[in-house]
């Protein structure tokens, strides 16, 4: 009983509320609202995922990428074609740069996850910039996996396969790369029926390219390219609707906000988050209503309040707590009304808890 | 059921104002026997209501007929003479440029745009507004347009963004054929909108104009692999506020000395053109598929 009870508790979206362990705020009332969090602000929930973000970038940042020294070492090692590139002056400067590639290649900095005396550069900003610096930001991608290189032979994320793919045919790709070509070349072709992959029919190999090409091409990674911010959308689409592979909410969250802040298109991404029909996207969501930029304020705003209440991040999280149970996707988006009514509370789940509480 | 300053209108009187089988006296048996309730102040508002719904009409088969094409945001394009393409698709009204000029070249030019097709209802609805009340009048009211999905900033239209349920879809509404499974790799297809037409009949930019069916089986050609969840029009409609832009129209009348042609008033004359609703049922030139989509990505 308790167990089922446990299982049943709504997630936790990680705000100052619930770390706090306060009940949720009446909203009608205000009672429980908590004071000092005002809008223009960061509040709790903006600082915490902040704060969170950042410990997950120092984190990746130390952990050592075992497959983007092994990808590069065999390149150099063993492939002719590559040889030149790892020393070829010309190509040097890329990998061997302190400056852009410290964590993954520079043996200088890569003591810095094992060595305790070095382990302070980490949180140097003087070794920083390879993850805030723009100059050096594709270089490495915000999650700090294998980012950007113009090297067609080095390690990768999406923005660069799909930058270079009309040179797939002279380089080695792994199997999860031409995966990801084929799932493009499928996603761009009008009729969805080019490349080897068929999205319509649920596979690992699938899911798990797309997973990598959203993980490492979406949000601040992506590239100013229409055609390829449409591919991201039908990734997303695919993961969210075919797979309901909640686990990309976050990158697509990221996304839909990273592009709202530049006036980009965000028509299907809007309808793509609501696909799998899981609350956890309007938590994710209810932490831009605490953001300090206008526009994603706004947009947060739009999406959660149409039904929810009109507030901080933890006003809404402690509405949602209290009406997850009766909550409803209406699967309607963008191309239906200016009003984005993408959920609603189905007032009769809601009695009808309400008296079952009773007995 | 119509009512005019609270009283129920003798309807058969109104109707004697316009032609046998045309759109507005249609219009006017339609809402009469509706269920739900359509009060007025008085009876010009009515009829500028009426006005508008035909033009909405009109301007429908003027936008299936100008070769405006279908595209995703990705792809949308217009013509740079008077319209900029925002970062996000959309289209806005350059500065300096004629709104009316903008407005009647998204029709006379239409091979040089290309949308979807919530954005291609805010054109038709442009248009409308256009017939109504006259180049002048219009540019006054509307100096900034922006086209992009539903969101629409024209505080006189922003109705048609935000549908709500109705007893029965009338002439001139906007309504929403939904396609609940839709292929996730086709999001276009998610549903339709599309303009209520005379003959049981809908306009939706990309299916053209059709029977009900002919837009759900274009819809359903386009769910998940083995789905039996038909795609369905939804009871909703959107309009645009009748009333605020029917005082609009009476301020701006005040305003021009000279009313221009098209500012007539509301009531129709004798010689007002209007289309038969038999005219418009057949099988006439407007029941023509489109290509649709067109090619949407080639530069891969």
């Amino acid at each position: 009983m308790c167990d089922r009870k446990a299982k049943k508790r709504p997630r936790r979206c990680g705000c100052a509320a619930e770390d706090a362990g306060a009940r949720a705020p009446n909203i009608r009332s205000g009672k429980g609202k908590k004071q000092g969090v005002s809008k223009g602000t960061a509040g709790p929930c903006e600082n915490r995922r902040k704060a969170n973000l950042n410990k997950l970038r120092v984190t990746e940042h130390q952990a050592p990428q075992p497959q983007a020294k092994q990808r590069g070492r065999r390149k150099a090692v063993n492939n002719p074609a590559v040889q030149p590139a790892v020393n070829n002056p010309a190509v040097k400067p890329v990998l061997n740069n302190p400056e852009v590639q410290p964590a993954a290649n520079n043996p200088e900095v890569q003591p810095a996850t094992n060595n305790p005396a070095v382990q302070p550069a980490v949180n140097n900003p003087a070794v920083q910039p390879t993850t805030n610096n723009p100059a050096v930001q594709p270089a490495v991608n915000k999650r700090g996996r294998q980012g950007a290189t113009n090297n067609p032979g080095g390690a990768q994320g999406f923005p660069e396969l799909y930058a270079h793919r009309s040179e797939a045919g002279r380089r080695r790709l792994d199997n999860r790369e031409r995966t990801a070509l084929s799932i493009t070349e499928n996603l761009l072709d009008v009729n969805h029926k080019k490349g080897r992959v068929n999205l319509a029919e649920r596979s690992e190999e699938v899911q798990e390219a797309l997973r990598w090409m959203v993980g490492t091409g979406s949000a601040e990674n992506e590239p100013e390219d229409e055609v390829y911010r449409q591919v991201m959308d039908l990734a997303f689409a695919v993961l969210l609707g075919t797979y309901r592979d909640s686990s990309v909410l976050p990158a697509a969250t990221d996304t839909l906000f990273v592009r709202e802040a530049k006036g980009q298109n965000t028509h299907d991404l809007v309808w793509a988050l609501f696909l799998p029909a899981d609350g956890e996207a309007l938590r994710l969501i209810a932490r831009r209503l605490d953001a300090q930029g206008e526009r994603e304020r706004a947009l947060a705003k739009k999406l959660l309040c149409q039904q929810g209440p009109d507030g901080s991040c933890e006003d809404f999280c402690g509405w949602l707590a209290e009406n997850e149970e009766a909550l409803e996707f209406t699967g309607l988006g963008p191309q239906f009304s200016g009003e984005l009514p993408v959920f609603r509370i189905n007032a009769a789940k809601k009695g009808a808890q309400k008296e079952v509480g009773k007995i | 059921m119509i009512t005019i300053a609270g009283r129920a209108p003798d309807i058969a009187a109104l109707a004697e104002g316009y032609p046998e089988n045309s759109i507005e006296r249609n219009l006017l048996t339609a809402m009469n026997d509706s269920g739900d309730r359509f009060t007025y102040d008085n009876a010009e508002q009515l009829h500028f209501e009426l006005r508008m719904r035909k033009e909405t009409v009109n301007a429908a088969y003027a936008q299936n007929r100008s070769g405006l094409r279908f595209a995703t945001f990705t792809d949308s394009r217009c013509n740079p003479a008077y319209w900029e393409r925002t970062p996000n698709g959309g289209f806005l009204l350059k500065e300096g440029v004629s709104p009316s000029e903008a407005v009647r070249d998204l029709y006379e030019n239409g091979r040089a745009y290309a949308t979807e097709c919530a954005t291609a209802m805010v054109m038709v609805y442009y248009m409308a507004l256009l017939e109504v009340f006259g180049d002048e009048a219009f540019d006054r009211l509307f100096p900034s347009i922006y086209l992009m999905d539903w969101d629409v900033r024209e505080p006189l239209l922003s109705g048609i963004g935000y549908p709500f349920p109705v007893s029965a879809l009338l002439v001139g509404d906007r309504g929403y054929f939904r396609n609940p499974d839709v292929n996730p790799v086709t999001p276009q297809w998610q549903g339709e909108n599309v303009i209520v037409m005379p003959g049981e009949l809908f306009y939706g930019h990309g299916v053209g104009i059709q029977k009900a069916e002919g837009v759900i089986r274009a819809l359903n050609n386009n769910r998940k692999e083995g789905s039996e969840t038909s795609a369905y029009l939804m009871d909703q409609a959107a309009r645009p506020n009748y009333k605020k832009l029917h005082a609009a129209y009476v301020a701006q009348m005040a305003r021009s000395a000279e009313p221009p042609q098209t500012a007539q008033p509301v009531r129709p004359a004798a010689t007002d053109r209007v289309l038969p609703v038999s005219a418009m049922s057949g099988p006439a030139e407007h029941l023509v598929w489109r290509d649709f989509p067109e090619p949407l990505r080639r530069r891969v």
